[in-house]
């Protein structure tokens, strides 16, 4: 074998050029020369357009089709003429060809084998292979990992040239691994991806939504079905009592979330679930990082491809609140009311009405989708430009979401260098459900608690709603108070991405990225003046407050890419600078007139600003080696100084390495033809969490503690009141991960099974201390450790029955064990998970015990008579002495005779024990059918709407649970007896009454098209009619709204509080393309 | 690329700059009264109003926000919020009086501004410490600013011990300041003598309570009782004679921060008027006078034959005659509140036709001269001069245009003059539920005010438990006896 030919490297750039002269060309560049007789016709006219190709691409391209044939002796070519194709009856004795992937770029390595046969060859790093001694009737397998096995018969071909597809699974596609991109092949972390394909976008307006139940060790719950509300996402557990979202990366930048994004933008997301992979973004990465990629140009010869799509949807609740109607409320509250010797309420004496709240606010939501695309490019230039505009009304009224995008991305290019933009501008307008209803719990919790007995309006009353009256909570009429209030929120952001690519000598390339990031917030609340019995406003009255981020990020990376024979390596290193800076101002006003909302109107005014400032530096580099694609290395460091903390704590080292071996690849195993991939990964690597405020280690004077003197004279008040936290620096993440990946049958079943370690140290705490010390604030400690161990499988099958039936099946299934290693002083607690109005906390974080675990004090059934109670004492006290027949028996733990804090007991963790999703599709002709579910078993929540609507001792309206209450007549039950005033704290927030269990079986999605045949819609390439039911059902004995809640805080995750009812979607839609 | 990570707070000055001249310390001092005016936990603000209110005989409480109602039903837990917020206004307090305290003992200001700094930063701490010792008993007592982890833990003192701590305090106090306030609003030598009276009476120190209340009836003080007792409650009226510490409230700050503490939209009022104002004249209709406390308020006719100046001035109910919020009783309430009995004390009842201005711009009189007088008739009275006694409280009978206490009435009539005259007098003002207490007469009156409350009242409920988060965080501090 001659090494110049297969290592020369040749580059061209000629036009309508005879053969002639590119060859004279060829010999001035190179060292080969040329031998040819006058039969050879090099007149032809060409193009030869190459860049660092070898010889015989250049060859195969320009001579081919000219009829001429050559062979490359050392540095010597002859021409020859090409063997007529129509010769059938002779017996080949050579054949070659060249083996490229779907974007021509040549594939190595790939098995070239006689079917039937061992006998083949594998092609050389150009992608070329030849062949001797053809058997007849042969038939050549083409194989490749991560690429669908080709069959092609040989018949008289001599050059056979094939373009492998990626299977369908595509464990050789490539995904992002941050700062690049890598084959799925050559991947030693655990990195999951999705397409957009897989992800049901049709009518998620958010893309998140779409990730639920997909991923193993991707947690995924809602934060409520408020339009335009995001899902909190958890990656491999809560690694930290601060902020665990997940890094977003989208097309290279920094993101707070990826709500903006328009999903039919988005062409694939990439999750990096451990340390190995994901440590590459260092000091931000603790959460794990989600790398979005959306669309880009291609090479499509200069046509475009158009795609449209439009949806139309419907939003419903799911699950209506049983609570009582007029009748039963007084009935109810009377018995309540008498049995403490209080006369009925005057709202039950005098009924006015029987108003259902919840039918009054809640109604089917209309949803709406529309999406335009051109996608198209040529060898110099590649454009992606989508449109989109989507609006969602809320299942709550007055509450809804509109958002508009552009996405335009081109790239040019031109020698060695390559330059491009990403620009990407959006525009949320959201009407939130937020309003003021004068009692934690929001409109939600006013809709529940509203008594049924008062009529909605009353003309009489200035903004003519009615509202509760007498000894009655004042939960506000919640009609009149979304429809008189105003909330609006608008999000607008600007990203403009520039980069420059240089190809430089000897496999090297320089990229420079320069992104910034624009995002501006306004937030508007308007409050006019009204009276609605005990709620009412004196004067119009309104604030507006508009804030704006101004993200920038420059990154200087140098790749070196180069495969040598047997080995592969990648080398990756950069310089990134990050800076953020967000200012704020606010506004407000009263006593504007009538009609006019704006400040500048109102007598009196208020106003501030603010601003904040952080900056990110960071060195980063990475090595990835593989020999004969058996072996893999990757290792990785970036070192990241940050302005969050003090001088000497600003900087953290954040390595990782990990090791993959492709058993598959083995000798031993190469035989076994139903394996089709076997390889074992372990990854260990350090993460950091810096998401913490800013300027906590610095130690300032908090302004305007003012103090009123003479009457109307402001003595401004200064202090140093904050205690502060200089001695914070970066939380740590240690992460080890093992994982297995398998494929059988040419991928038909797959599967990957993951165990990780994650240890999270120097938790940065806010470590409560007391408050006789006079602090306001709770300063931050790096003083917790929190330890999560996990199992994920992900399993898969695909079946092409025949050309019209096809199916696939997708499991993915995942435990996570969440324990506090160590917190503060070792004895240290955390009390949180307080319920909606007030009332003893109900989660506990402590060392030995999951993070937010409940702790409660037991209930132990119901007291049936006088000497239930009576017995239950202690050294002759009674342990409830206020408690009477019908009462709740509660546990005294610590036999101290008394219920208090000291009985309360471990009552479970609010992280599921395991969680399990399933995805399966059919494909029958022209009709697919796709169903998603999801499930989550063994988590706790406690339902903080119950102490509210159970506690018959308030004036609100109550669950259909008290019409079930004990009584002498109705003994068997578990709830208790009705009376006003709970002597006995049955309704005490503190207790295991209101916990209840969160296992439910939700189906996420069921999805049934139509590709509507090209014979009746000629216009179109594709043409697809779809029904989509988002959220359709979920089996749960959870009394909620809907069992996957999540608080906001790590340390109270379980509480469900008044969250917005999560809808149903059902949608109807068209997508073509042409 | 160093100097980019070197971000320096944008939006505040740093400590190293602050406590150098006089109006650092000025600023300071300022910061160091705030806590008392906080809304959600300040002492001289609605929620504590509320809270220090309502566990008394003389209120009902309506069932509408859940922690203040538990105190009234004497079922609150150690998690009651607004408990752990007094608490935590009042030690807030206490940690800047301290810091103050140890900076300008440091300074090198002029000896007359130390002083000055220094007694009003001892009158603060002094009147926190008293507040703690009068709610919850035992506490701990810090008396350096500390926020070094190692000094977080402290166990509590005895009620003994604080009330030493507050008798130093409230005696250096009264030494360093003037006669004359500064301000309107500051303390005062006054201020500080009323205060430490007040202590001796909680302390029943007699003889102290004597020598340290007594000189506040003459010169160089002007304290007397105003001619109208309603003027105690008006707008026009406030620093009047009768004010020895006053709370100023007034619409200064932003229109929206009403709840705002300690920030530049902090509106400096106080939303007490709505909490007793009735429900359909624009308030909250939580609070209302017990029928018990009216048949004491109507139990003695005034010389004339009408109510009580007392009962007329701070409540409003279906008499001939009331007017509330400048309409007949009868016509801005509606039939089914008739029968209430509402608080007028801190509503703007006697200016609008509606509680419409959801801020009360009326001062708190924090201290009051009557109280003086009240004190010093019970102190002479237990030191049995019953003639001086009888003295004081016809002062108070006679503002009121009741007749005048006969010298032949017996220690008993005499003091249980003093008791009903106290419950009249400061109705709403925080007085009355430690009254009973040191009185030992708790347990009795809430018995017979109320059958639901009275099941519920242990004697624990005399003080409030140390909030939970105190005992969560610091490992030296018990549970008060019984909780």
């Amino acid at each position: 074998k001659d090494s110049y030919s297969q290592s020369a490297r040749i580059s061209l750039d000629l036009e309508n050029t005879s053969i002639e002269e590119v060859l004279n060309k060829i010999e001035e560049e190179s060292e080969f020369r040329f031998f040819y007789n006058a039969t050879i016709n090099v007149d032809k006219k060409v193009s030869a357009k190459f860049e660092n190709r070898s010889i015989t691409v250049i060859l195969d391209e320009i001579l081919n089709e000219a009829g001429i044939d050559y062979k490359v002796i050392g540095r010597q070519i002859t021409l020859f003429p090409s063997e007529p194709k129509t010769q059938t009856t002779f017996q080949q004795t050579s054949l070659s060809g060249k083996v490229t992937d779907s974007e021509g770029v040549p594939l190595p390595g790939v098995t070239v084998i006689f079917k039937g046969t061992t006998n083949g060859t594998v092609t050389n790093p150009d992608g070329q292979y030849t062949l001797s001694s053809i058997p007849e009737n042969a038939i050549l397998l083409f194989s490749f990992v991560g690429m669908k096995t080709q069959e092609i018969p040989v018949g008289n071909q001599t050059n056979i040239n094939v373009v492998m597809q990626e299977d369908a699974i595509g464990i050789g596609e490539v995904v992002a691994i941050g700062y690049g991109t890598q084959k799925k092949a050559d991947l030693t972390g655990a990195v999951a991806n999705m397409k957009a394909e897989d992800l049901n976008i049709e009518s998620n307006t958010n893309i998140v939504r779409a990730l639920q139940g997909k991923i193993a060790g991707v947690e995924i719950v809602s934060t409520g079905g408020d339009p335009g509300n995001s899902s909190s996402v958890m990656i491999r557990g809560v690694g930290t009592f601060n902020n665990n979202t997940p890094l977003y990366i989208v097309d290279g930048m920094y993101m707070d979330n990826i709500n903006f994004l328009n999903p039919n933008d988005i062409e694939s997301i990439d999750v990096l679930k451990d340390a190995s992979s994901a440590a590459i973004y260092g000091s931000r990465a603790a959460n794990g990082v989600i790398i979005v990629t959306t669309k880009s140009g291609s090479d499509t010869s200069g046509t475009p491809t158009f795609t449209a799509s439009a949806n139309l949807g419907f939003q419903d609740a799911t699950k209506k609140i049983d609570v009582l109607n007029a009748d039963e409320w007084i009935n109810i509250s009377t018995i309540s009311r008498e049995a403490a010797g209080y006369s009925a309420l005057d709202m039950a004496l005098n009924p006015q009405a029987d108003v259902d709240w919840q039918d009054e606010l809640m109604r089917t939501g209309l949803m709406q989708n529309y999406n335009l695309s051109a996608q198209g490019g040529s060898k110099n230039f590649k454009y992606y430009v989508g449109g989109g505009y989507t609006n969602q009304d809320g299942i709550i009224i007055n509450t809804d979401y509109e958002r508009m995008n552009i996405q335009v991305k081109t790239e040019f290019k031109k020698g060695i260098v390559t330059i491009g933009e990403n620009l990407l501008v959006s525009y949320e307008q959201t009407s939130p459900v937020t309003r003021s209803v004068t009692r934690a719990g929001g409109i939600v919790g006013a809709m529940l608690n509203s008594i049924p007995t008062y009529s909605i309006y009353n003309e009489d009353n200035d903004g003519g709603y009615n509202g509760p009256w007498g000894d009655a909570i004042t939960w506000a009429n919640p009609l009149g108070i979304i429809n008189l209030q105003r909330a609006e929120r608008e999000n607008t952001k600007t990203y403009v991405n520039t980069y420059m690519m240089v190809d430089l000598p000897f496999n090297f390339q320089y990229k420079l990225n320069v992104n910034a990031d624009l995002r501006g917030n306004y937030n508007y609340n308007f409050t006019p003046h009204y009276e609605m019995g005990l709620v009412s406003s004196a004067y119009n009255q309104m604030t507006e407050s508009r804030g704006q981020t101004k993200n920038t990020l420059v990154e200087n990376l140098l790749t070196f890419d180069k495969t040598f024979g047997d080995h592969k390596l990648t080398v990756l290193g950069g310089y990134t600078f990050q800076q953020s800076k967000y200012r704020l101002v606010s506004a407000g006003g009263s006593y504007m007139a009538d009609g006019i909302t704006v400040v500048d109107a109102a007598t009196e005014t208020n106003g501030g600003s603010n601003e904040t400032v952080t900056a990110l530096t960071s060195i980063l580099g990475r090595v990835f080696y593989s020999y004969k694609n058996k072996y893999l290395l990757s290792a990785t460091i970036r070192r990241d100084g940050s302005s969050k903390f003090l001088k000497n704590k600003r900087y953290g080292n954040f390595p990782s390495f990990s090791l993959g071996w492709n058993i598959s690849e083995e000798n031993f195993l190469k035989d076994f033809k139903p394996l089709y991939q076997l390889k074992l990964r372990a990854g260990y690597g350090v993460l950091g969490n810096q998401e913490v405020g800013n300027y906590l280690y610095s130690s300032d004077v908090t302004s305007n503690i003012n103090y009123l003197i003479d009457g109307t004279t402001m003595w401004n008040g200064s202090f140093p009141k904050i205690f502060a936290s200089p001695s914070i620096k970066w939380e740590n993440t240690e992460m080890t991960n093992i994982g297995l990946d398998v494929a059988f049958f040419n991928n038909q079943l797959t599967g990957t099974v993951e165990y990780y370690v994650k240890n999270t140290t120097d938790i940065l705490l806010n470590v409560p201390i007391p408050i006789s010390t006079g602090a306001g604030n709770d300063p931050l400690k790096n003083a917790g450790q929190i330890r999560n161990k996990g199992l994920e499988i992900m399993a898969g099958w695909n079946d092409f029955v025949s050309e019209d039936l096809s199916y696939s099946l997708n499991f993915v299934a995942s435990t996570v064990n969440n324990e506090v290693v160590k917190m503060g002083t070792g004895d240290q607690v955390i009390w949180s998970g307080t319920p909606n109005q007030s009332g003893a906390n109900t989660t506990k974080s402590l060392q030995g015990y999951p993070i937010g675990g409940f702790w409660l004090i037991e209930t132990d059934g119901l007291f049936q008579s006088q000497a239930e109670v009576d017995a239950h004492s202690k050294d002759g006290v009674l342990i409830q002495p206020n408690a009477k027949p019908g009462d709740i028996r509660f546990k005294d733990a610590n036999g101290d005779g008394k219920i208090n804090d000291d009985d309360r007991v471990y009552k479970g963790s609010p992280f599921p024990e395991f969680t399990l999703g399933f995805n399966g599709s059919v494909n029958w002709k022209n009709f697919d059918l796709s169903l998603g579910l999801q499930s989550s078993f063994g988590a706790k929540i406690y339902n903080s709407m119950r102490p509210d609507l159970e506690d018959v001792s308030k004036g609100t309206n109550y669950s259909s649970a008290t019409l079930n209450a004990w009584s002498e007549d109705n003994t068997n039950t578990s709830f208790p007896r009705l009376i006003w005033g709970d002597p006995n704290q049955n309704a005490r927030t503190d207790s295991d009454r209101f916990l209840e269990s969160g296992d439910y079986l939700r189906i996420t999605n069921l999805q049934f098209g139509y590709n509507i045949p090209q014979s009746i819609v000629p216009y179109f390439e594709t043409a697809r009619i779809y029904v989509n039911a988002d959220n359709l059902y979920t089996f749960t004995n959870y009394s909620g709204f809907t069992p996957d809640v999540n608080s906001s805080s790590a340390l109270e995750r379980g509480v469900d509080r008044y969250s917005y009812p999560l809808p149903r979607t059902i949608t109807i839609g068209v997508n073509v393309s042409f | 690329c160093e100097s980019y990570l070197d971000q320096v707070n944008p939006n505040k000055i740093t400590t190293e700059t602050f406590f150098q001249t006089e109006s650092d310390f000025t600023q300071a001092l300022a910061a160091t009264y705030t806590p008392l005016r906080n809304p959600n936990g300040g002492y001289y603000n609605v929620r504590s109003i509320e809270i220090r209110n309502y566990r008394g005989d003389d209120v009902v409480v309506r069932n509408d926000t859940e922690d203040q109602y538990q105190t009234y039903l004497f079922i609150n837990s150690p998690n009651n919020d607004f408990v752990a917020r007094l608490f935590e206004e009042c030690y807030s307090a206490i940690y800047r009086a301290n810091l103050l305290l140890e900076e300008i003992e440091s300074s090198e200001l002029s000896a007359d501004f130390v002083n000055e700094v220094t007694g009003e930063a001892l009158f603060l701490r002094g009147i926190n410490y008293f507040i703690l010792a009068k709610e919850f008993k035992d506490v701990p007592l810090r008396l350096t600013a500390s926020q070094a982890n190692e000094d977080f833990p402290l166990a509590k003192s005895s009620q003994a011990e604080v009330f030493a701590q507050v008798e130093s305090d409230l005696t250096k106090a009264s030494e360093l300041l003037p006669v004359e306030a500064l301000n309107q609003g500051r303390a005062t030598k006054g201020a500080a003598l009323a205060y430490l009276g007040k202590l001796y009476i909680y302390m029943e120190n007699w003889d102290k309570a004597i020598s340290t209340l007594e000189p506040l009836t003459k010169s160089p003080y002007n304290y007397s009782l105003v001619d109208d007792y309603a003027k105690n409650f008006d707008l026009e009226t406030e620093y009047n004679s009768e004010s020895i510490f006053e709370v100023t409230y007034e619409k200064v700050g932003a229109a929206t921060g009403r709840w705002g503490e300690e920030n530049s939209n902090t509106m400096m009022t106080n939303p007490i008027n709505r909490i007793f104002a009735c429900g359909d004249l624009g308030g909250w209709d939580i609070c209302n006078c017990s029928p018990k406390m009216l048949d004491i308020f109507t139990s003695e006719l005034d010389k004339d034959g009408d109510y009580d100046i007392r009962a007329r001035a701070g409540l409003a109910w279906n008499y001939p005659g009331c007017i509330y919020y400048l309409q007949p009783f009868t016509e801005g309430v509606s039939s089914s509140n008739q029968s209430k009995i509402y608080v007028r004390k801190y509503t703007y009842a006697n200016y609008f036709e509606k509680e419409i201005v959801p801020e009360s711009e009326l001062n708190v009189r924090a201290y009051r001269y009557a109280n003086v007088l009240l004190f010093l008739a019970e102190a002479e009275l237990n030191t049995n001069d019953k003639t001086k006694a009888i003295e004081y409280l016809n002062q108070i009978r006679d503002r009121a245009n009741l007749s005048l206490l006969e010298n032949s009435s017996t220690t008993d009539e005499v003091m249980a003059d003093i008791i009903k005259q106290r419950a009249i007098e400061f109705f709403c003002e925080g007085e009355r539920f430690y009254d009973l207490r040191r009185w030992g007469l708790l347990e009795t009156e809430i018995s017979n005010s109320s059958e639901e409350r009275a099941a519920n009242f242990q004697s624990k409920y005399s003080y409030f438990p140390i909030p939970s988060k105190e005992i969560q965080t610091n490992p030296l501090c018990t549970q008060a006896e019984g909780w």
